[in-house]
C-alpha cells in the first residue's frame, strides 16, 4: 500500500494552520453526539458490542473454514471467485475481467479497499472510465484528491469549495445550496450508472453460510451500481467474514449507530450471485475478489489480530482529539485516524509511516467508541515498542533519542543524579524566568513555549518539604 | 501459475498464521445448526408473536417510519388506498408508473385504475430494456415482502416480478404494506428468511429500504434524495 | 491504616505543595503517611515511547521500593495507571515479577478514587469560595475507570460553586512526551479545552494530574487568562 506518512510533521503542521479545515473538522463531533444518543438508547448496547467482538474472535480464528465455506456458497448460486494475494493481483484480475468483457466505463461505490490497491488509477492507465459515484467521492474525484474520511470524504471541502469545483469541472456555475449541488450531481451520475459496463463495490460483509455480500449505504449508488451494469465486481479484504445472517444481524444494529448515529442506514444490499435466470435487472455477473494484501500479517501477530475486526465504521476518526485537529489527509494514508495509526504501519510497514503510532495522547477514546472495542492505544504502545526497541536493521529512533532515554533512565534508578537533574536548572532558571515562568524553553523543548507557558521548577521539591516537616 | 495459486497461498498464509496445520481447516461454528424442526418451530413462535403484537408492531412501524422520513399512510381499505396514490401521481404529475407484479397491487387494482386516468402501468419484461422504462417512470409502485417495525425498514426481495429497478430508479417509491408482514425486527426476519431459503437458497438480492436517500457528504448538511428515490411513500393497507 | 505516598515526579519537583495537600488531607482523615524517600519516576515516559527495557528497569525498582506498603495513593491518574494497569501488562512474560506486579497493583490507588472507595469518604471538609470547573483526564476516566469520585469530592466542598465544562471528557493534548514531539497539534487541541474553559465561567480548573494543568495553565497563562489552575488534592485541601 502506497502511503505518505513522512511528511507527516510538515502536513499536520499545515493543517492545523488551516483555517477552512479547522472549521469543516469541528462538525464532526455532531456525529459523536448521535452515536451516544443513539447507544443509550439501545437496552442492550453493551452486551451487542461483546457479542460482535466475540462473533469476529471466533471468526478470525478460524478464518480459512469460513473463506472456504463463503466460496462454496458463492460459487453454488453463480458467482464466481477470485483470490488476490497483493493490490497488484487484485488490480490485474479486474483489469482482465473488464478487458474480457469489453468494459469501456465502470461505476464504483465508496470502497477503502480499492482506495487501498489503487484501482481507479490502473483503471484509467488502461482506458477505462472510473467513475465514483458517492457524492463525497464524486467530489474528491473531481478535485484530484484523496478522500479524507472513511465516511465523509469530502468534509474537509466547504460548500463554496464544491461550488467552485462544480464550476469548474462540470460546467454549471453559482450553484449555493447542497440541494442544488446533489441535484447536478444525481443527473450526471444517473447518466453514467445507464452507461457503465461494470460497477465495483466493496464488501461491508461476507456471510459465510449463505455466500452473501452485505452492503451498507444511504445514497443508493450501491444499490445502482450493482442493479444497472451487466458485471458487477465485489472486492472484500478477508476479514470481512461472518459466519451466518444471525451474527450478521449483531452488527447490522450497531453499525449504523457508530458510523453516523443513524438505526439503521437507507439500504442495505444483500446480493447473492447475479441475477437469476427469470430477472430483468440485476448484474448477471457477479464476481468476489477476496484479497488478502497484508491481512494475514496482521493476523499472524496475536497483539495485532484484533485490528482486523474492525467495521469501518469512523467512529474513531470522529472522536479522536488528533484527528479533529489534522483531518484525514495529513496521516498520508488511505486508512486514517486512529484505527489508521495501527493497520497503516502494518500494511505500509513503520519505516514509512513511523510518526502514526506517536502522534496520538493515548486519551482512549477511541477504545471507548469503537464498536467491537478495540483497544487501539495498546496496540499503539506495541508499534511503539516495535519501533523503539525493535531489532530493525531499517531504521528506529535516532541515536540521540535512544542516549537521551537511556541517561534519563538512568538518571532515574538513582535518586542523587535525579535530584541533581531537576535541582541544577531550579538554581539556575531565575534569569531565564518571566512573570515566574518560562516563555521560551532551551534544548529542543522549545515546541512547548510556541503557544504554552512553562512552570518554574519549585524552589524546593516535595522530598526536601517532607524531610523538615518531620 | 496455476489458478489456484492465490487462493493455495492466502489459505496457506491464513492457517500459518493461527498456527495451525497448513492443510486441515477447523471444524465449523461452536453452535451447532439448528434442525429443520427446531427453524420451524422458532418461526411458528415468530409468527405468533407477531400476531398478539401485531396493533404495537403497527404503531411502532409507523412511528419508526415518519422518523426516518417516510411519508405513511394508514389505508382503511383498498378503495382509500387507491385515492392516496392517486393523489401522490397527482401531485408529481406522474404520467408513467411501473410496479411489482403483486397480490397487494392487484388488490388495490391499480393498473387498470391508473390506465383509467391515463396513467401507464408497467410490469416487467425481459431483457434489459425494462430499466430503461424505469428509468423514465415517475413513479415505482411495489409490495414488500416483510416490513420491520423497530427501524421502520421495507424488506424486499428481488425475484421475478419483483425487479430490483422498481424502487430504486424512479424519483418516488410508493410500498404497499400488509401488517402480517410487519415483523419486530432483524431476529425475527433471519430466521424467517433462513426457514424460506431452506427450500430455495436466499433470493439474489435482498435489500433493506429504510426512508428515502440522503447524504450529508457536503459540509455535513442533510440532503434528502441522492441517487436512490427522493421520496418513499408507505401505504399500509388493513 | 498506613498509605505510603507515591508523590511523582512532576509534583515533587514542579509542585510540592500538592504533595503536602494530599499528606493534609489524609492526615485529617486519620490515615498515617510514610514517603518512602529512594521514589524517583514510575518509567511512564520510557513506556509510552516504547523504550519498554527501560521500563521494566524502572518498574522493579518502582515494586521493590513500595511492595512492602498496605497502599499505595498518588496524587496522578496517569502513573497510578502506569503501576496498575500497565506494571502487570509490561511482567506479563516474567511469571515472578508479574506476581509481585499485580500485588502491588492491588494496592495502589489515585487520590480521588483512594479518597471515595477505600476511605469511604466524600466530604473531607474542605472549604473554597469559587467557581470551579473539573477537567477528566484521561488515564483515570479511561484506565482507572475513575469517572464520578472527584465531583463527588468537589461537590461537599462547603463554597464551592461548580459550573459545567463542555467536553470535560475530552483530552486536552498533553499526552506526556506528546506535547513536546508534536506541538502544533497539542496546542491545536488545547485550543478547544481553553474555550470551553472561558466558556464555563470558571475562575480555577481542576484536575487529578500535573500533567494535564501544566499544559492547561500554561495556555491559560499565555492567553492573560483569569482562570488558573488548581490540582484537586490542593482544593480539597483548603480551609476556605
Amino acid at each position: 500500500m502506497h502511503v505518505n506518512s513522512e511528511s507527516f510533521i510538515q502536513d499536520s503542521t499545515a493543517a492545523v494552520r488551516n483555517k477552512t479545515l479547522q472549521t469543516r473538522l469541528r462538525v464532526l463531533t455532531g456525529f459523536t453526539v448521535k452515536r451516544n444518543l443513539m447507544f443509550a438508547e439501545l437496552p442492550d448496547g453493551e452486551a451487542l458490542r461483546d457479542r460482535a467482538r466475540q462473533i469476529k474472535e471466533h471468526t478470525i480464528g478460524n478464518l480459512d473454514a469460513y473463506l472456504c465455506q463463503l466460496e462454496e456458497n458463492v460459487v453454488r448460486l453463480g458467482g464466481t471467485v477470485h483470490w488476490a494475494r497483493t493490490g497488484k493481483e487484485a488490480r490485474a484480475i479486474v483489469l482482465e475481467l473488464a478487458r474480457k468483457n469489453n468494459v469501456k466505463r465502470v461505476v464504483k461505490a465508496k470502497s477503502m479497499v480499492t482506495e487501498e490497491i489503487e484501482l481507479n488509477e490502473a483503471l484509467e492507465q488502461a482506458g477505462i472510465e472510473a467513475v465514483e459515484t458517492d457524492l463525497g467521492e464524486y467530489i474528491v474525484q473531481l478535485a484530484n484528491e484523496k478522500p479524507s474520511h472513511i465516511l465523509a470524504p469530502a468534509v474537509h471541502k466547504s460548500k463554496g469549495d464544491i461550488s467552485d469545483l462544480f464550476a469548474d469541472k462540470l460546467g454549471v456555475a453559482n450553484l449555493k445550496e447542497a440541494e442544488e449541488m446533489t441535484v447536478v450531481a444525481r443527473r450526471r451520475l444517473r447518466e453514467k450508472f445507464l452507461t457503465a459496463d461494470m460497477g465495483i463495490t466493496g464488501a461491508n460483509f461476507g456471510v459465510a453460510d449463505s455466500g452473501t455480500i452485505v452492503l451498507v449505504e444511504n445514497e443508493g449508488n450501491i444499490r445502482l451500481s450493482t442493479t444497472v451494469p451487466r458485471i458487477h465486481v465485489a472486492l472484500m479484504g478477508i476479514e470481512k467474514l461472518v459466519p451466518s445472517l444471525d451474527d450478521l444481524a449483531v452488527f447490522l444494529k450497531i453499525l449504523a449507530r457508530s458510523a453516523s448515529g443513524q438505526k439503521m442506514s437507507s439500504y442495505v444490499s444483500f446480493i447473492t450471485g447475479g441475477r437469476r435466470a427469470d430477472e430483468c435487472d440485476g448484474a448477471e455477473e457477479f464476481h468476489l475478489i477476496i484479497l488478502d494484501n497484508g491481512r494475514t500479517r496482521l493476523l499472524a501477530d496475536e497483539e495485532m489480530r484484533e485490528s482486523l475486526y474492525c467495521l469501518r465504521c469512523g467512529a474513531c476518526l470522529n472522536v479522536c482529539p488528533v484527528y479533529q485537529k489534522i483531518g484525514g489527509h495529513a496521516y498520508g494514508s488511505v486508512y486514517s485516524g486512529p484505527i489508521g495509526s495501527i493497520i497503516t504501519p502494518a500494511f505500509a510497514g513503520l519505516e514509512k509511516s513511523k510518526d502514526l503510532p506517536f502522534a496520538s495522547t493515548l486519551c482512549g477514546a477511541c477504545r471507548e467508541i469503537c464498536p467491537v472495542r478495540i483497544d487501539i492505544p495498546r496496540i499503539l504502545l506495541k508499534l511503539r515498542s516495535d519501533w523503539s526497541e525493535g531489532k530493525r536493521t531499517d531504521g528506529g529512533p535516532p541515536l540521540i533519542e535512544k542516549l537521551a532515554i537511556r541517561l534519563w533512565a538512568f538518571a532515574m534508578r538513582h535518586p542523587s543524579v535525579y535530584q541533581l537533574v531537576f535541582r541544577v536548572p531550579a538554581f539556575l532558571q531565575g534569569p531565564l524566568l518571566e512573570d515566574g515562568k518560562f516563555k521560551h524553553l532551551p534544548l529542543g523543548l522549545g515546541g512547548w513555549t510556541t503557544s504554552r507557558d512553562f512552570p518554574a521548577l519549585a524552589r524546593r521539591s516535595f522530598r526536601s518539604m517532607w524531610r523538615d516537616q518531620r | 501459475m496455476s489458478i489456484n495459486s492465490a487462493r493455495d497461498a492466502i489459505l496457506r498464509d491464513v492457517r500459518r498464521a493461527l498456527g495451525r496445520d497448513e492443510r486441515t481447516a477447523p471444524p465449523l461454528s461452536e453452535v451447532p445448526a439448528s434442525t429443520s424442526a427446531q427453524l420451524e418451530q422458532l418461526v411458528s413462535q415468530i409468527r405468533d408473536n407477531c400476531e398478539r403484537q401485531r396493533d404495537q408492531l403497527i404503531e411502532r412501524f409507523e412511528s419508526e417510519s415518519i422518523r426516518v422520513g417516510v411519508r405513511f399512510y394508514r389505508a382503511a381499505s383498498a378503495e382509500a388506498a387507491f385515492q392516496h396514490i392517486e393523489a401522490v401521481c397527482k401531485a408529481r404529475e406522474a404520467k408513467r408508473i411501473v410496479g411489482w407484479q403483486a397480490q397487494v397491487i392487484a388488490d388495490v387494482g391499480l393498473r387498470e385504475r391508473l390506465q383509467e386516468r391515463g396513467v401507464e402501468f408497467l410490469s416487467e419484461t425481459n431483457g434489459r430494456e425494462f430499466i430503461r422504462t424505469a428509468e423514465a417512470a415517475d413513479i415505482g409502485i411495489s409490495g414488500v415482502d416483510y416490513a420491520l417495525a423497530d427501524t421502520g425498514t421495507l424488506v424486499l426481495l428481488a425475484c421475478k416480478g419483483q425487479a430490483r429497478s422498481i424502487s430504486l430508479l424512479p424519483p418516488v417509491h410508493i410500498a404497499l404494506v400488509r401488517p402480517r408482514q410487519i415483523l419486530s425486527g432483524l431476529s425475527d426476519l433471519f430466521p424467517i428468511l433462513r426457514a424460506d431459503a431452506k427450500s430455495s437458497d436466499l433470493s439474489s438480492a435482498i435489500t433493506f429500504v429504510t426512508g428515502p436517500s440522503r447524504t450529508a457528504d457536503i459540509e455535513l448538511t442533510l440532503v434528502v434524495g441522492v441517487h436512490g428515490p427522493q421520496q418513499l411513500h408507505v401505504l399500509l393497507l388493513e | 491504616m498506613r498509605v505510603s505516598l507515591f508523590v511523582t515526579c512532576l509534583v515533587d519537583q514542579f509542585f510540592p505543595e500538592v504533595g503536602m495537600s494530599v499528606v493534609a488531607v489524609l492526615r485529617k482523615l486519620g490515615v498515617e503517611v510514610d514517603f518512602p524517600a529512594e521514589q524517583t519516576c514510575c518509567g511512564q515516559p520510557a513506556f509510552n515511547s516504547g523504550f519498554s527495557g527501560e521500563a521494566r528497569k524502572l518498574g522493579k525498582r518502582f515494586i521493590e521500593i513500595f511492595e512492602k506498603s498496605e497502599y499505595v495513593v498518588a496524587p496522578s491518574g496517569s502513573c497510578s495507571s502506569m503501576v496498575r494497569v500497565f506494571y502487570p501488562e509490561l511482567f506479563a512474560k516474567d511469571p515472578d515479577w508479574h506476581k509481585r506486579a499485580e500485588s502491588l497493583a492491588s494496592r495502589t490507588y489515585e487520590f480521588t478514587e483512594f479518597l471515595v472507595n477505600v476511605l469511604k469518604v466524600e466530604d473531607v471538609g474542605g472549604a473554597y469560595h469559587g467557581k470551579v470547573a473539573l477537567h477528566q483526564s484521561c488515564h483515570l476516566l479511561r484506565e482507572l475507570n475513575v469517572k464520578t469520585e472527584p465531583q463527588c469530592l468537589l461537590r461537599a466542598v462547603k463554597g464551592i460553586e461548580l459550573v459545567d465544562l463542555e467536553r470535560a471528557e475530552t483530552c486536552c493534548g498533553f499526552g506526556g512526551l506528546f506535547s513536546i514531539k508534536y506541538p502544533h497539534i497539542s496546542g491545536s487541541v488545547l485550543q478547544d479545552k481553553l474555550e470551553s474553559i472561558e466558556k464555563s465561567g470558571a475562575d480555577v480548573v481542576v484536575a487529578s494530574d500535573v500533567g494535564c494543568l501544566m499544559h492547561i495553565g500554561g495556555g491559560l497563562s499565555r492567553q492573560c487568562s483569569a482562570a488558573k489552575t488548581m490540582h484537586i488534592a490542593e482544593l480539597l485541601a483548603k480551609k476556605g
